[in-house]
This record gives C-alpha cells, structure tokens and sequence, in this order.
C-alpha cells in the first residue's frame, strides 16, 4: 500500500496503460489510507466511498477494451466550495442544504471527462475565507494547514490522494500548499472554469490545483486546458528569475534567509537571478485588494447574512458586514487602480521569466488562525499564474515554499521555469503523520 | 501623514455608518476591521485617477473566460 498512495499523478494512467495497476486497487488503498490517517488529519468532509469504487471499475471495463485517458484511474479530491453532482457543498457553512448538488461544477465534469475519480470533498474554511477549518497540519497538528482550501493542502501532502482542486481569492491554493509542503498552482484569472463554484470574491475568485511535483501540476493542467492554443515561449536555458526584495523584508528572518540560500542555488545551476523591487507600494497593491474583496463579499452575502447572522463564523461574519460600508466611490477607485496596477506589474514581469519571493511570510503558524496572506493576495489581485514549490524545512522541521510568479496568460512558461527551479531545490520526505 | 489623518476620518465614518447599520454592540466588536479598512480606503484614494493618461473604458482585468 504504501507504494501505491506515493504515486504520482503521472504514473496512475501510464500504470494502468501497462496493466500493473487498477483503478480499483488504488482507490481501495487511498480509502484504506484515509480512514486510518483522517481520525488525526480530518482533511475530508465527505467521502464518496461507493460513487469512487464504481467509478474506478468503470475505468477498469475502459481500460481492458484499450482505453486509457490522460488522467485515468486519478483520484482527486475537491474543496467542499465546488460541486460534485450527488454530493451536497455544505462549504462549513450550516444554511447551505445537505440536498445534494444536482450537477458536477465545470471544472469537476472536465476531471472526469479526463478520467479522474472523485473520492470526495476536502474541508474549507467557512465559505472559502478565514474562519480555521478542522484540518490539521500533516506536519504538526497543532499548526494551522493553511487556509481556506486547508484540506485540499493536507490531503495531498498525508498522501491521501495525489491531486485535489481549491479555490484562491486571497491567498487560498498557494498558502496551504507552502504550509503543507506540497505544490501549489494557480492559474490566470479565469483560466480554469468557476462555474458551479460558491463565489467568495467572484472578480478575484481563482482555481488551483494541489499536487506533489510540478510535473504534475503541468501534467494535469495541460490535460484540463489541452483545447487552449497558447503561444508561450519553451524555456531553452536556465531562467531569469527577479528576486523581490520588498518581500524579503516583510518575511520572518528564517524565511527571508532561506529564500536567499534558494536564489544561491539558482544562481549556482546557472539562472540571471537580479534583486529587484516591485514598481509600486505592496501596501497599495493589499488595499486595492482588500477594498475589492470586502465590498464584493459584502454585496454577496446581502441577503444571506440577513437571514442566518448567527451562521456565520466571526472572521466571515466581520469581513462581510464591513465590506457592507464601504463607498461606492472607493470601490470604484480601486478597481481602476487594480487596472492601472496590473499594466505596471505586466511591464515589470516581462523583464524576466518569473519574479521570484517567498510564498508565505512564516512557515504554519498555530491553528487559531490560517497564516498570512499578503505574500499571495497581490498575484491574486493581478491575476498572474503563480505557483508555489516546496524548497526545504524550517529548524523546527515545518515546510518552507518558493513562490514563482510570471505574466498574465504565461502559465506554460511559468510551469517550465518552475519544473527547473524544483530540480535544484532538495525535495521534502513526506510528513511525519504519513 | 494626510494618509493618516483621512485614515482616522474614513474610521470615523466607517464606525458611525456601522453604529447606524449594526448597532453599537457590532460596530465595537468590528473596531479591527473597520480600522484596516479605514486604512486601505485612504490608501486608495490616496492615489489620483488619471483618464488623460489612461483610457476610460474600463477593460478591468477581471475574469476572461478562457475556459
């Protein structure tokens, strides 16, 4: 078993094109994980035991008549924000129906299409923001998983499942995956289809993507994307990378230190690494994206918060009822600059292959809170692809990650460049809790 | 510093419009919120609008449906 839940989401269809692998077999053996490693983890909020075994047989009948599809016999799990047809998305939040979802979310029914078995529902925050989920950290249980797509993170970092799909408005696919030691993408704003998607924020709501490697990241994203004709240049020699010093000196010491021994190493295998600072204030980047994301939850929850104050958990309940008083005119106001923001930060992304940083300020802090977001919410705002890479462990031996950034609609590029960075960092063993 | 000193104008109406909307119980658990709020509204408008230099059509970079 324990051969089967390390395999990556690669391996799963070639595996099973070379008949030494079921889909069945690996469904039972992640099933057979969860219910011994989720008692502690509680990365699932719903499992659908019967629908993956099905499913995988089904798979199993395609593959003895010679049919085998790029994601084949895949498990996956999906934030309890996305719908799953028969399974109802509760989001952590008690108003919203058990009726189960009467259609598979767009994103889901491609998975599918694709070949991929859905195991389950992974925990979120209450409704995708920053009320803690019951998830632990597969690292340390006493620390937070990261938030909001907190059992997405940890599901796939405990090995109980190769890949899992979450959402990010702030900071919630990369945040999680640096906590939790795992690759973390998100792709361009809009990129991925949101449909069938509880909105949070919906003009900076993205998806992404919880994998063990990069290669798997591009592996599953070109599969989702394959009909899209992108002109992206190929990376041919080792990237330019611009390290942004404005981070640097907003992380912890242990971060901004290890980010420094990342850029070392980039340089050493041969990368143009140049220190740069970004061309506007991160302070104005975080108000325009705190004013938007506010004021879009705000309008969102009207009604809702109206109806089931008492609901709401106090972090969403604060947010929405502010977002609630903001002027028009500041709304208004930021949504230029983010206009405005986004046309300098293109012309600043294009002087290389990807701007470099940390992809969180701290490792996992404790659990009363889901960590910091500001070292993700400006690429949020922006929309640019941004990924995070697991790049060692702190003296205390949580994870620590390296955030990739590149232009708007480079995604291809960016993995690239990310799949060389991930040669040159040392990899993590898995998580003592596996 | 005028960043600060309109921050503790915006908390002020932001505060008030939450008494009004909320009631003075929630308006003072929201102090936190309010006050970053405040902030990042200053900081905002802080920033001059420019249409001569930039168009006016909005093209926001919002959610193109690439999908």
């Amino acid at each position: 078993m324990t051969a089967l839940i390390q395999l990556s989401v690669r391996e799963i269809p070639l595996r099973i094109r070379q008949r030494e692998l079921s889909a069945t077999e690996l469904v039972q053996a992640l099933l057979e994980w969860i219910d011994r490693t989720d008692p502690t983890l509680q990365a699932w909020a719903e499992i659908d035991r019967d629908g993956a075994l099905r499913e995988a047989e089904r798979l199993d009948r395609l593959a003895t008549r010679g049919t085998v599809l790029p994601l084949h016999g895949v498990p996956v799990g999906l934030k309890d924000v996305i719908d799953v047809a028969g399974l109802p998305t509760r989001a952590g939040f008690a108003p919203l129906s058990d009726r189960p979802a009467q259609a598979d979310a767009t994103i889901v029914a491609r998975l599918r299409e694709l070949g991929a078995v859905v195991l389950g529902k992974t925990h979120t925050t209450q409704l995708a923001f920053a009320d803690p989920a019951p998830t632990r950290n597969p690292w340390n249980p006493e620390r937070t998983p990261g938030g909001s797509s907190s059992g997405s993170g940890a599901a796939v970092a405990a090995r109980q499942v190769p890949l899992a799909v979450g959402t990010q408005t702030a900071g919630s696919v990369l945040r999680p995956a640096a906590y939790c030691g795992v690759v973390g993408f998100k792709p361009s704003l809009g990129w991925l289809p949101l449909d069938g998607v509880i909105p949070l924020a919906w003009t900076l709501d993205h998806l992404g993507l919880f994998v063990r490697s990069v290669e798997d990241a591009a592996y599953v994203y070109v599969a989702l994307c394959a009909h899209q004709r992108l002109e992206l240049p190929l990376l041919t020699e080792p990237p330019r990378l611009l390290l942004l010093v404005d981070f640097l000196e907003l992380a912890e010491p242990e971060v901004a230190e290890h980010l420094l021994d990342v850029a070392r190493r980039f340089r050493e295998a041969g990368a143009r690494v140049e220190e740069r600072r970004l061309p506007v204030d991160v302070g104005l980047l975080l108000a325009v994206h705190h004013v938007i994301m506010l004021a879009e939850m705000g309008a969102l929850h009207q009604q809702m918060l109206e109806r089931h104050p008492d609901a709401y958990g106090p972090r969403l309940r604060s947010a929405v009822e502010v977002g609630q008083l903001i002027p028009s005119g500041a709304l208004l106001h930021a949504r230029r600059l983010r206009r405005r923001l986004g046309a300098l930060l293109d012309t600043f992304l294009a002087q290389a292959d990807a701007a470099l940083l940390p992809t969180a300020s701290g490792p996992a802090p404790g659990r009363e809170t889901t960590g910091d977001r500001r070292f993700q919410a400006v690429w949020t705002l922006l929309g640019t692809p941004a990924i995070s890479v697991p790049s060692g462990l702190t003296r205390d031996g949580l994870p620590l990650a390296t955030q990739l950034v590149a232009r708007y609609g480079h995604d291809r590029h960016l993995l690239h460049v990310a799949a060389w960075c991930e040669r040159i960092l040392p990899g993590l063993p898995p998580p003592p809790l596996t | 510093m005028a960043t600060e000193r309109t921050s503790d104008q915006w908390f002020t109406i932001l505060r008030t419009s939450a008494e009004l909307r909320f009631g003075s119980e929630r308006a003072a658990a929201l102090t936190d919120e309010l006050r970053a709020m405040a902030e990042a509204v200053a900081r905002v408008l802080s920033e001059p609008l420019n249409f001569h230099a930039e168009s006016p059509v909005d093209f926001p970079i919002e959610r193109v449906d690439r999908s």
